[in-house]
């Protein structure tokens, strides 16, 4: 155990350093949206991964949560801190009260239902045009700023002072992760997704934690949601896009669903991948499509799963 | 105008029925709730386009010509991406045919491009009836639309194979018993199903514009009629694209053409919350 917190903690250290080297914008770029989409796939990975439930809602609530920002940010000058803190409870707030109605459904209608709700929210941020201005989208939000009592304001506005921010979210979010799924909240959850009528019957009250898990995952996107807006300045209604969903899902899949470390490599590699192949968006779509489907018949379990499986066997051959 | 507005709707309706019945008979037999399955709609009408519109077919040859490009396609995609998952997880099965949907469509956007496309058909002439201004390829989709629905209709109730889909759709493991080739049946209904899709592609792609995103927009439209009509059920999901079809119609017509697309959401959200296993659905308990 030692061991594992010093290699966690030297790979921090690592990425700490990292922009004292030099690294160019874009290198700084691409690790902040790294750091975005990690978020929001861990998101995704609860609910698939922990709880076994397909929701296709995950990237709706990242773009409620980027919405909640921009606008109470744009509308009523509220200051970062709070309208992150709002983006992540408004968007847990909504799927609290619609993961009532939607876990009630069967598993077959939960995932029909889940993308109904992502495209009723593309509908209503187009089509709202006194509020969300419609497909001209919401520009000008203000970057993050942090006032602090006594100290002088810190504005996160240079590459470097985001990659920072991200950083620390990130290590907050997983260190967050890790830890609610080693709980007591995280067994129910495994539970569940192992065999749902068993768990009923130890007395694990299946639906309060798949609501609380829906809940939990859509708090997770909000806070992606809501940075995210404040760093690209802009949203529109293509937050609302398939596409979101498409680069989460194989993130989470050829990652490795239910395995923390294996997503992260999965947002370190579907960020990183199109770059170098410098695709153009259909071309890369179609590639990710065939990524996706011969993963899901050849490595089911994905790059953590296939990991975890082989320490699992060594572990066994030593006992 | 209410009489046109009507007959717009049934024109919808009957595209709405072709492939919504293809999606609700897959489920039925085969438990895959096919993401893929607006694409071959899409692809009925891009190989018209490509046919007619192209190569200078006409477009009374391009229509098998597309009903069978369609089923080939459909067919390769069953053999090496469904038929495999078919005993692992529900949710492996719903990432499968949206990876297939994903290339499916970006592919189309690659070879044509993403602008609307327009066909012309032989029948694009304009014809008045009881003041309803219409065109005669709105009429044959119509007609062809109403008779597939009768033949299919008698198909699934007087023969043996249209038995035999109800039978597996009912239960899979009394249908081994008597004998039913289950693995027949389940290519058979995949068949039948995009079949449909290539077809009513290939109708309405004289009326409407085609591109790429189109089978996406018909997907979500077809979700909510089989959750209307309850997810596995025939006769509710004809009936069901029957009703949002003039639904959306009489609204666009009389309210407002953004509320149009938002119809279909709001009807299936309240669905799901009043009665989940649809309007027309037996009662299922579910976990």
């Amino acid at each position: 155990m030692k061991n594992r917190n010093l290699l966690y903690l030297s790979i921090l250290a690592l990425f700490g350093v990292l922009p004292l080297v030099g690294l160019s914008s874009y290198t700084l770029h691409l690790l902040i949206m790294i750091g975005i989409f990690l978020i929001l796939s861990q998101s995704f990975n609860l609910m698939i991964g922990y709880v076994g439930l397909l929701s296709l809602a995950t990237s709706a609530f990242f773009g409620v949560g980027a919405y909640i920002s921009a606008l109470l940010s744009l509308h009523f000058n509220t200051s970062f801190p709070l309208c992150f803190l709002a983006a992540g409870f408004g968007s847990a707030l909504v799927a609290a009260c619609v993961g009532i109605p939607f876990l009630r459904l069967s598993k077959h209608s939960f995932v029909v239902g889940t993308l109904a709700f992502l495209l009723i929210c593309d509908l209503v941020s187009r089509n709202w045009t006194s509020v969300t201005r419609g497909p001209m989208g919401l520009p000008g939000i203000p970057s993050p700023r942090f006032h602090i009592p006594g100290l002088p304001a810190i504005a996160v506005t240079s590459k470097v002072s985001h990659y920072y921010f991200i950083l620390i979210l990130v290590c907050l979010v997983l260190f967050f992760f890790v830890k609610l799924i080693d709980s007591r909240l995280g067994r129910a959850f495994r539970s569940i997704r192992d065999d749902e009528v068993l768990a009923k019957s130890m007395g694990v009250h299946t639906s309060k934690y798949k609501w609380l898990a829906f809940t939990i995952s859509s708090f997770m996107a909000g806070i992606a949601g809501s940075y995210y807006a404040h760093y690209i300045l802009f949203v529109d209604p293509l937050i609302f896009d398939l596409y979101y969903l498409e680069v989460t899902l194989i993130t989470v899949i050829v990652g490795g669903a239910g395995t923390i470390w294996g997503v992260v490599a999965g947002a370190f590699i579907f960020t990183i991948l199109p770059e170098f192949l410098r695709l153009a968006g259909g071309l890369r779509l179609v590639i990710y499509g065939f990524i996706l489907l011969l993963s899901i018949h050849l490595i089911p379990d994905g790059i953590g799963g296939i990991i975890n499986n082989r320490l699992k066997r060594r572990r066994l051959v030593k006992a | 105008m209410l009489l046109q507005h009507l007959a717009n709707g049934l024109l919808i309706s009957g595209i709405y029925a072709l492939v919504a019945v293809g999606f609700t008979l897959i489920f039925g037999v085969l438990g895959v709730i096919n993401f893929a399955h607006g694409e071959f709609y899409m692809l009925g009408a891009f190989i018209i386009f490509f046919f007619a519109g192209q190569m200078g077919v006409s477009y009374y040859w391009s229509i098998p010509l597309s009903i069978l490009a369609s089923l080939m396609v459909g067919i390769l995609v069953e053999r090496t991406s469904i038929r495999p998952l078919l005993e692992k997880s529900f949710e492996s099965m719903v990432i499968c045919t949206f990876a297939v949907s994903m290339i499916l469509m970006n592919g189309t956007l690659l070879i044509w491009g993403a602008e609307p496309r327009i066909i012309q058909s032989p029948l694009s002439a304009p014809v008045s009836l009881l003041e309803i201004a219409f065109t005669y390829q709105r009429l044959l989709v119509l007609v062809v639309a109403i008779a597939i629905s009768i033949a299919l209709h008698l198909f699934l109730q007087r023969t043996k194979p249209g038995k035999a889909i109800r039978a597996a759709a009912q239960n899979k493991e009394a249908c081994q018993a008597v004998g039913i080739d289950i693995a027949q049946i389940s290519r058979l209904t995949f068949g039948l199903g995009i079949g449909l899709c290539g077809l009513a592609g290939a109708l309405v792609a004289p009326v409407y514009s085609v591109f790429p995103t189109m089978g996406q927009i018909a997907m979500f439209k077809i979700f909510a009629i089989v959750i209307l009509g309850g997810l596995g059920n025939v006769k509710g999901a004809l009936l069901a694209a029957l009703i949002l079809g003039l639904g959306e119609s009489l609204i666009a017509g009389y309210v407002s053409a953004t509320l149009k697309d938002g119809l279909a959401f709001l009807v299936m959200l309240f669905i799901l919350l009043l009665r989940p296993e649809g309007i027309f659905g037996k009662a299922v308990r579910t976990l």
